[in-house]
């Protein structure tokens, strides 16, 4: 739960390349699709094994991490009590679900995501796209490599230390309110004020992570053909056409790649964030699904109605990546799969 | 013990039914909890159980007092007496080893910097030395430790040996239910006579005894019994000396005096987070409280609500400190010891610690207690903890010798104040963590502040007193302070009966502390706070409440 952040971070590092290639991928599942009769499952068996064999591994550590844990979902069905254990735990169909959509915390705390998810898609996902756009017109390599490495950086930060930091700065005893009152001015504190929270968390995201993400769309750029450029330039583009007509259009697949990903992951704001400003602003601001989730079960021993909240949140996000991968479809790019 | 609560099986059409409504009344406007509440209990509830403590006598061991050492100032009233001068010499109360060279894992939480770990700590060295064994401690952080102990309750794994503060536990929906599962049933160890072969263990008093039965099973080995305060409201003295101030004697006098002596530009903030001592200092009740022949939560009196206004303009006012405002584990002690925060609430073994922690470095750095005020300028009404402050449980299915072995250990751990077993396991090594003053008192090195913090003393109880008589000021006024204390508990109809927490009910507390918050801090209108209490009252309180009535009809109170 604590590695939240982390993970969404890997999954849009690391997602996407092992995303991309399988549809696009040269393996048997596009040849196959292509025959119209299918060979029979003993000699495919006997054809595919080596292949088979090969994603052993990685389907064992999916079962043992993902699959098998994701049973226990069934809790949210029950009055679950782990000291009979899942077997003995009476059954309750969906009354857990019931008290949880009528539950106002819940309501709040989804609306919460929400918000925070389409302000922070608004106004830190391009961000990281300007700063890569930036960072590959810096032609002096020393200095691009300088300002990458400062940007990068505070990504290694826990979010402990980036909301300390911001604390000593913009909390009510930090630097800006001494120094505002040194001069005779009153003291300001952003940092316990619901009403800018949603600033605040983008600005502490935008901080820490804005840097890190433009390693994908660094990547993206260098593999956009500089012939393009020079052709366009002979031509008499300007820096701006070229950037519009050649830059946005070569980025387009991986943008719409990331901002499916983003949707799937509207429901998922981070945990440590929240969990550690919470108080601070309180719950009404601050009370993310995650934060909901953890406060209900682990805090107060609500463990089916935390799975049932945790339920309710995977098949929304599920549903929004299905939907987003469909639009884009009809956008006429790859997304995140397609079917053969 | 759990039945499946009725009505609470819909059909799908019906909870189809349901998300639409929800979603058109999310929609619009959050119209939610009024219009829409399912029928029937919510789901997670019971296993509460209630016993008179007068009640429980079989399960306990027989008394064997022991003759200590007797305080300079006696306690009154069930407070703890006060030592102003050292015992000397000290006694040697187990001549025997009580280990067998076991290794045990032992669980504590702590409220503070962590130390070495074993194999770089010579404390926990010398201390396993005397044992003859080895306590291997795996160390909580105080702070977060509800979220833990659920997490390693209901995963089942336990250490050998684990320390839960008691408000924890009441917190722990089901407790009831995993104790006997987790934890070893300890009653044929210890049952009467059968404790004589743990004679420290046999002196901690009966009563204390009684709330270590859980489901008529003697499991818990109760801890520190000796202070029945919670919280205490400590403040700079030194400071209000140097300035002038005086300490307030009112609710309406100490908003005056935290206007006065609020100073921002100087970094000077009034208050730290005081909510809990606010409540009592209004007098409204910790729990429950019986008026005209009904049970009335504390959410529900006027005096909660006045001091939640209270605390609200303190909020207002911008007299607590902006870190403790904003930040999660922002650290009010240290704040309090800077000197950025004049009035503090901490535990009363704050007191002594934040003393012990700044005199080496500032002796003029002195702190107090608040002297005794109620809201009105009458007397405050103090949150009693009848129950002792924590439980020492064995991991259920140990092998008898090692059963046997660790309640050795630990009735070695439960010597008291004046013998060489208290002084080693608390201090360390003479002249390595702690020197001795001329008055032969202890008093910490550096390398003891460092690597002996509370963990041999968390595993066990024993009868306690004011024992740092290397600060014979502190031990006086603290003494003299909490004889006063013990005069001002607030009415609990439930006293002496011990209650395991219908789950609803413990599950309840947080969401609502939360909810409370928000109207404290100014996030929400005062008038909120009936709304609140209201979604208590439906979300189980109500409930709870039947629960806590049988409870007092049973024990012929009601």
């Amino acid at each position: 739960m604590l590695d939240n952040a982390e993970r969404s971070g890997k999954d849009a590092s690391t997602g996407p390349a092992g995303d991309l290639t399988s549809p696009a991928g040269t393996g048997a599942p596009a040849k196959r699709s292509r025959t119209s009769e299918k060979p029979p499952l003993g000699s495919r068996l006997r054809r595919d094994w080596q292949l088979l064999l090969m994603t052993v591994p990685a389907v064992g550590l999916l079962a043992v991490f993902h699959y098998i844990p994701t049973l226990g979902n069934v809790i949210a069905f029950q009055d679950y009590s782990p000291h009979v254990g899942i077997a003995e735990s009476p059954w309750i169909g969906f009354a857990n679900f019931q008290w949880l959509l009528t539950d106002q915390s819940f309501w709040d705390a989804t609306l919460n995501t929400l918000t925070i998810t389409a302000f922070q898609l608004v106004f830190y996902f391009p961000l990281p796209i300007l700063l890569a756009i930036l960072l590959d017109s810096v032609m002096n390599p020393r200095i691009r490599l300088f300002v990458q490495s400062i940007v990068y950086m505070p990504h290694f930060f826990s979010w402990v230390l980036v909301v300390t930091l911001f604390q000593q700065i913009l909390g009510g005893a930090g630097l800006i309110s001494q120094l505002l009152r040194a001069n005779g001015y009153d003291g300001v504190d952003l940092m316990t004020d619901p009403d800018t929270f949603l600033l605040l968390v983008t600005a502490e995201s935008v901080w820490k992570d804005a840097g890190w993400g433009t390693i994908i769309f660094l990547a993206a750029l260098a593999a956009i053909n500089p012939h393009l450029y020079e052709a366009a330039a002979v031509d008499g583009a300007g820096r701006w056409r070229r950037i519009w007509h050649i830059t946005l259009p070569g980025l387009r697949p991986v943008i719409v790649l990331l901002l499916i990903l983003r949707l799937g992951d509207a429901l998922n704001v981070g945990f440590e964030q929240f969990f550690l400003q919470r108080d601070a602003v309180g719950r009404e601001a601050a009370e993310v699904l995650d934060t909901f989730v953890y406060w209900r079960t682990l805090v107060t021993g609500e463990w089916s109605y935390g799975a049932a909240a945790g339920l309710v949140k995977g098949v929304v996000g599920l549903v929004l990546i299905l939907v987003a991968n469909k639009v884009a479809h009809r956008f006429g790019e790859q997304g995140i799969y397609k079917r053969s | 013990m759990k039945t499946p609560p009725e009505g609470a099986t819909t059909s799908r059409r019906g909870f189809l039914g349901l998300v639409g409504l929800s979603a058109v009344a999310a929609a619009s406007g959050g119209l939610l909890s009024a219009c829409s509440t399912p029928s029937g209990p919510r789901p997670g509830s019971g296993g509460a159980t209630a016993a008179a403590l007068d009640k429980l006598t079989a399960q306990v061991p027989t008394h064997i007092p022991y003759a200590g050492v007797t305080p300079d100032i006696p306690g009154q009233n069930g407070a703890p007496g006060g030592f102003t001068t050292y015992p000397s010499p000290l006694v040697d109360a187990i001549t025997a080893k009580p280990g067998k060279g076991g290794h045990y894992k032992a669980m504590t939480p702590l409220w503070g910097p962590l130390p070495p770990p074993l194999g770089e700590n010579a404390y926990f060295d010398a201390v396993n030395a005397d044992l003859g064994a080895t306590i291997e401690f795996n160390i909580l952080d105080g702070m977060t430790i509800i979220e833990k102990m659920n997490a390693i309750i209901a995963g089942g794994d336990v250490v050998d040996i684990t320390m839960i503060p008691s408000w924890t536990v009441n917190q722990i929906p089901q407790f009831g239910e995993a104790v006997g599962r987790l934890f070893e049933d300890l009653t044929p160890y210890l049952q009467g006579d059968a404790a004589k072969k743990y004679p420290l263990l046999a002196n901690i008093a009966t009563d204390a005894w009684k709330w270590g039965i859980f489901n008529d099973k003697l499991t818990g080995i109760p801890g520190s019994y000796t202070f029945p305060m919670g919280v205490v409201l400590l403040y700079r003295k030194d400071l209000f000396d140097e300035n002038g101030w005086t300490a307030p004697k009112s609710a309406d006098e100490m908003l005056a005096l935290g206007k006065e002596v609020n100073d921002p530009k100087k970094k000077r903030w009034a208050f730290g987070d005081i909510k809990l001592m606010a409540y009592q200092i209004f007098r409204a009740p910790k729990e429950w409280t019986l008026s005209g022949g009904k049970l009335v939560h504390r959410y529900e009196t006027p005096e909660f609500e006045a001091a939640v206004e209270f605390m609200r303009k303190l909020y207002e006012g911008k007299l607590i400190h902006p870190d403790i405002v904003s930040s999660k584990g922002a650290n009010g002690k240290e704040l309090f010891k800077a000197g950025q925060v004049l009035i503090t609430q901490d535990g009363f073994g704050g007191w002594k610690e934040m003393l012990e922690q700044m005199l080496p470095t500032k002796p003029d750095f002195w702190i107090e207690a608040l002297p005794h005020f109620g809201h009105d300028g009458g007397a405050p009404g103090y949150h009693k903890n009848e129950e002792p402050g924590q439980y020492t449980f064995i991991k259920k299915g140990l092998a008898k010798e090692k059963v046997e072995e660790i309640l050795s250990l630990l009735n070695h751990l439960a010597a008291p104040f004046g013998t060489q077993e208290h002084m080693l396991s608390v201090y360390g090594v003479e002249g390595k963590h702690y020197t001795k003053t001329e008055a032969g008192a202890p008093k910490r090195t550096e390398l003891g502040l460092k690597e002996a913090p509370p963990t041999y003393f968390f595993l066990s109880g024993r009868p306690d007193a004011i024992t740092e008589s290397e600060l014979p000021r502190y031990v006086e006024t603290a003494a003299t302070w909490y004889n006063e204390a013990a005069k001002h508990w607030a009415p609990n109809p439930h006293e002496g009966i011990r209650i395991q927490r219908p789950a609803e009910y413990a599950a309840l507390e947080q969401p609502t502390e939360d909810k409370i918050q928000d109207v404290v801090r100014g996030r929400r209108p005062l008038s909120e706070l009936s709304k609140v209490v209201d979604e208590w009252r439906k979300d189980g309180g109500d409930k709870s409440r039947e629960f806590y009535m049988k409870v007092l009809q049973d024990n012929g109170r009601a």
